[in-house]
């Protein structure tokens, strides 16, 4: 009886395989480009490359007037618009110590939510849509498309808004818009349970989202992360509570905070956020005075010398302006904290040791916007 | 914010005087919030105690603004448990300027820092990929700067050129 | 029918096997067309909008013009694919469904060949299509292919098994693997509750139930749809295995889909739901075919709504649940069927 032979053991060089999910891709949210590598269908290393959108827009402050620098502002997070405008806005007005009227910091707030209902329903239609469930991204934009008519009718665009001055808003709203705005937010609120209930109550949407990209508290506070990706974690910080601006300290409303730190934790904060939003509009129009809608500044405004910073909840976080001026006309450096940017540092962590489907719900639940990103 | 956990007047600043007495200037407190000028010896180890001891422990920006003479860094630090936050400035040199990294303290910078060196040119030091981040990586020059000067003739892609070059290059 | 197409052979069966190819040709090619137009706008139904409404009266003509543009296409070879593979595997993916097609029985006597090893030949021909498509996925020298490539088929072998399982139970309730001898199993009717008629369908009886639900995830997951349609998943491989392809050999890949897909219904109506049911000639053909496309038109249902299941996911719940599941039916109808021969089998 003989014993077997020792067998010899090698191993198998394997090589990982390099994937370019290049600046064009259905999925990457805009010209984002990740170096992936593989090994098999699981990531090793995820290398995210930005700048494809870099036009320089900190750099056109210095040249520009406080005023003619606005529209600048929209292209940045194009999907909300004046949040970045309302940004660059409470910066000059901090800076050049302006006081916003009542009447316009209300509407303010009320234009801020409808935005911020848009671009979740964004947020929602994308997502569902990375994950394979194409209908949900149809029924968010219908929704949306009810939000872009009432913003519309105030500001005359769908998109980049630039309906935000330096000290209030251009002009009032129009006769019955909050009418309109209320119907919206009658409608809203079942539409929303009806889309939570799609996605929300779906084994499959549960089983590829549950435990996927899971960022601890501490994690999630050390990166910088903001905006509902902090929140979904665990921590319980909003700006608007944090710092309260415009009218938010009169309005009452909830921080959305979920514990799991995974993807689907992010997804239900954002959902839950768009209901809070609808409540925070039915208050504003309730409670919003009469008075003056701008703060007049004069043609060419001089802040004096100093610096400012701004800082306002964005529908992805923490959206912040840093402004110093000399007492010119134009600011001698402006810089813009994108919560997108910071919120895309983590993904190379999350993404290292899953598979690539996941890499790309993972980029969904970040919900980044390229511009903001590249600036 | 209720008024129970607001912190007392001057907020930590009395730690902050202790600690680092001679290294801080500049010192005002607004609005909950630290505004204060570091000087560039013993940085890290501000940077250490702010989020350790002082528990600003959320990386709010990294940035910096050109004077003419001297770069400054801006740094922001939140604490959300606590609910204060610092805006901090630390004057560099034009001709070298290198800064210990703060990439190691809260990987929230880590693109900050690849930002900064990418428009002003600051290297900071231990920082584990240092490379251009927003700008092509063949890039010349530091835009952010105020003496950058960006030639309008020339391929928009590799930076200023000399004016006298003709023909197409890839 | 049968004696019109007898008289144009004149007793060659080379020219009757070449006439039945024709006829299936042309009758996948016109299901197809119709499928794609159904797909369309059920999924714009579904997604609140109104589909194809502007070539031909509300849209009909979209199929044919998609086709038209296909054919007119520029045929694209990558310069660095391997080009042999990449020409031949259309072929591979599209001539088996057209092969399968042979042995459906559309109507009594309405079957090009009544092989008495159908479902067999059925199980074995359809496998073919998978090396068709590892050789479009490694072919096109594409990484984004070659994993598309590889994900579809772990997920084609892993999931015919449970087809051939659910199929397998029916085998032993019928005692014969011909599709025609299944359908005739299924003929006359019962009274369900003691009062109401309804016909013999194999779907009525409870182990076979159960093994209708297996083989229809399992033929949602042969046929790459939604929920199981990581090959080709769009937001994450651009089009899987068959990104580089364009113009008619992009359209063979195609048809091979949605022919599979409408085989897979009919397969379903013949095993289960009783195929022509006893009716004749045209209406029998015409009855079988309404149940197919209700059937289809369920599993574009399921398409629309449900969201995408990850690889791992998509193994273990073949691996560990449908496979045990399938076993078990097997078992259960197997010992029915002893039960109800009086233990002889």
């Amino acid at each position: 009886m003989t014993t077997a032979p020792a067998l010899e053991t090698r191993e198998i060089i394997t090589q990982g395989m390099m994937l370019n999910m290049g600046p064009q891709h259905p999925s990457t949210h805009g010209v984002l480009r990740l170096i992936l590598t593989l090994d098999g269908e699981e990531v090793v290393d995820c290398d995210p490359v930005i700048g494809y959108l870099h036009r320089g827009i900190e750099k056109f402050a210095e040249r520009r007037p406080y005023r003619h620098y606005i529209p600048f502002t929209d292209r940045l997070d194009y999907l909300c618009s004046l949040a970045n405008n309302h940004s660059y806005c409470q910066a000059v007005e901090r800076l050049a110590w302006i006081e916003v009227p009542e009447r316009a910091q209300y509407l303010r707030v009320a234009l801020l939510e409808l935005n911020r209902i848009a671009s979740h329903l964004v947020f929602l239609g994308t997502f569902g849509s990375d994950v394979g469930a194409t209908t949900v991204f149809l029924y968010a934009f219908r929704e949306r498309e009810h939000v872009l008519d009432l913003l519309e009718e105030i500001t005359g665009a769908r998109l980049t808004y630039n309906w935000m001055r330096i000290g209030g808003l251009p002009a009032d709203m129009p006769e019955n818009w909050d009418k309109g705005v209320l119907e919206f937010c009658d409608y809203m609120e079942p539409r929303l349970d009806e889309n939570d209930r799609l996605l929300t109550n779906n084994r499959i949407f549960r089983v590829r989202t549950e435990g996927v990209g899971v960022v601890s508290a501490d994690e999630a506070v050390s990166y910088g992360l903001s905006g509902p990706t902090l929140r979904g974690s665990g921590i319980r910080h909003d700006i608007r509570k944090f710092r309260p601006y415009e009218a938010y300290d009169h309005l009452d409303f909830q921080v959305c905070t979920e514990s799991g730190g995974d993807v689907f934790s992010r997804y239900r904060v954002r959902i839950q956020e768009m209901r809070e939003s609808v409540k925070v509009l039915r208050q504003v129009f309730e409670k919003l005075p009469e008075g003056p809608i701008l703060t007049k500044t004069g043609k060419l405004l001089k802040a004096p010398a100093g610096e400012a910073y701004s800082q306002v909840e964005s529908p992805r976080g923490e959206l912040s302006f840093y402004m110093r001026s000399d007492g010119g006309t134009d600011p001698t450096r402006l810089h813009i904290r994108a919560p997108s940017f910071c919120n895309l540092t983590v993904l190379r962590k999350l993404a290292i040791g899953t598979k690539i489907a996941d890499v790309v719900v993972i980029l969904g639940s970040l919900d980044i916007v390229l511009g903001e990103v590249d600036r | 914010m209720s008024e129970e956990t607001r912190p007392t007047e001057q907020g930590y600043i009395p730690l902050l005087q202790e600690r680092f007495g001679e290294l801080i200037s500049g010192v005002e407190w607004v609005d909950n919030e630290a505004r204060l000028t570091v000087s560039l010896d013993k940085l890290h180890d501000f940077l250490s105690f702010a989020r350790d001891d002082l528990l600003l422990k959320f990386p709010a920006d990294l940035t910096a603004f050109d004077t003419g003479e001297q770069f400054v860094l801006v740094y922001r630090l939140v604490s959300i448990e606590k609910g204060y936050a610092m805006l901090l400035h630390c004057s560099i040199s034009r001709e070298d300027p290198v800064v210990p990294t703060a990439s190691d303290l809260w990987p929230g910078f880590n693109w900050h820092e690849r930002e900064v060196f990418d428009m002003f040119g600051i290297r900071f030091e231990g920082h584990p990929d240092l490379r251009r981040i927003l700008l092509p990586d063949d890039w010349e020059g530091f835009p952010f700067r105020k003496d950058y000067v960006s030639v309008p003739s020339g391929d928009p892609l590799h930076g200023p050129q000399p004016v006298d070059e003709v023909g197409w290059k890839p | 029918m049968k004696g019109w197409i007898d008289s144009l052979i004149g007793g060659s069966p080379w020219m009757l096997a070449v006439v039945h190819g024709v006829i299936l040709l042309l009758f996948i090619l016109n299901t197809v067309l119709l499928m794609v137009y159904l797909e369309r706008k059920v999924a714009g139904f579904i997604q609140s909008r109104l589909g194809p409404m502007r070539t031909g009266p509300y849209g009909i003509l979209q199929t044919v013009a998609d086709a038209i543009k296909l054919l007119i296409k520029e045929d694209v070879i990558p310069t660095k694919s391997d080009r042999f593979l990449m020409v031949i595997a259309p072929f591979f993916v599209f001539i088996p469904t057209l092969v399968i097609f042979s042995v459906m029985p559309f109507s009594e006597g309405w079957i090009a060949s009544d092989f008495s090893l159908a479902l067999l030949f059925i199980i074995g021909a359809s496998t073919i299509s998978i090396m068709g498509i590892l050789m479009a996925g490694w072919g096109t020298n594409n990484k984004y292919s070659l994993l598309g490539g590889l994900r579809s088929a772990a997920q084609l072998i892993s999931y015919e098994i449970p087809v051939v399982l659910a199929a397998l139970c029916i085998v032993f309730y019928v005692g014969s693997l011909s599709t025609v001898d299944i359908v005739h199993a299924q003929s006359g009717s019962w009274r369900f509750l003691g009062f109401l008629p309804l016909p013999k369908w194999h779907i009525f009886s409870l182990p076979l139930f159960f093994a209708a639900l297996i083989y229809f995830i399992g033929q949602l997951a042969e046929t790459n749809r939604t929920p199981f349609d990581l090959p080709e998943a769009e937001s994450e491989l651009v089009s899987g295995f068959n990104t580089e392809y364009s113009g008619m050999r992009f359209a063979f890949f195609f048809l091979a889909e949605f022919g599979n897909t409408f085989f897979a219904a009919a397969l379903a109506v013949v095993l289960f739901f009783g195929g022509w049911d006893g009716l004749q000639g045209i209406w029998g053909a015409l009855w079988f075919l309404a149940k197919a496309f209700l059937l289809v038109l369920v599993m574009m249902w399921v398409r629309w709504t449900l969201p995408r299941v990850r690889i791992d996911q998509m193994l273990n719940f073949a691996w560990k649940l449908l496979v045990p599941a399938g076993i078990l039916a097997v078992v259960w109808t197997f010992a029915v069927v002893v039960y109800k021969s009086g233990g002889q089998g």
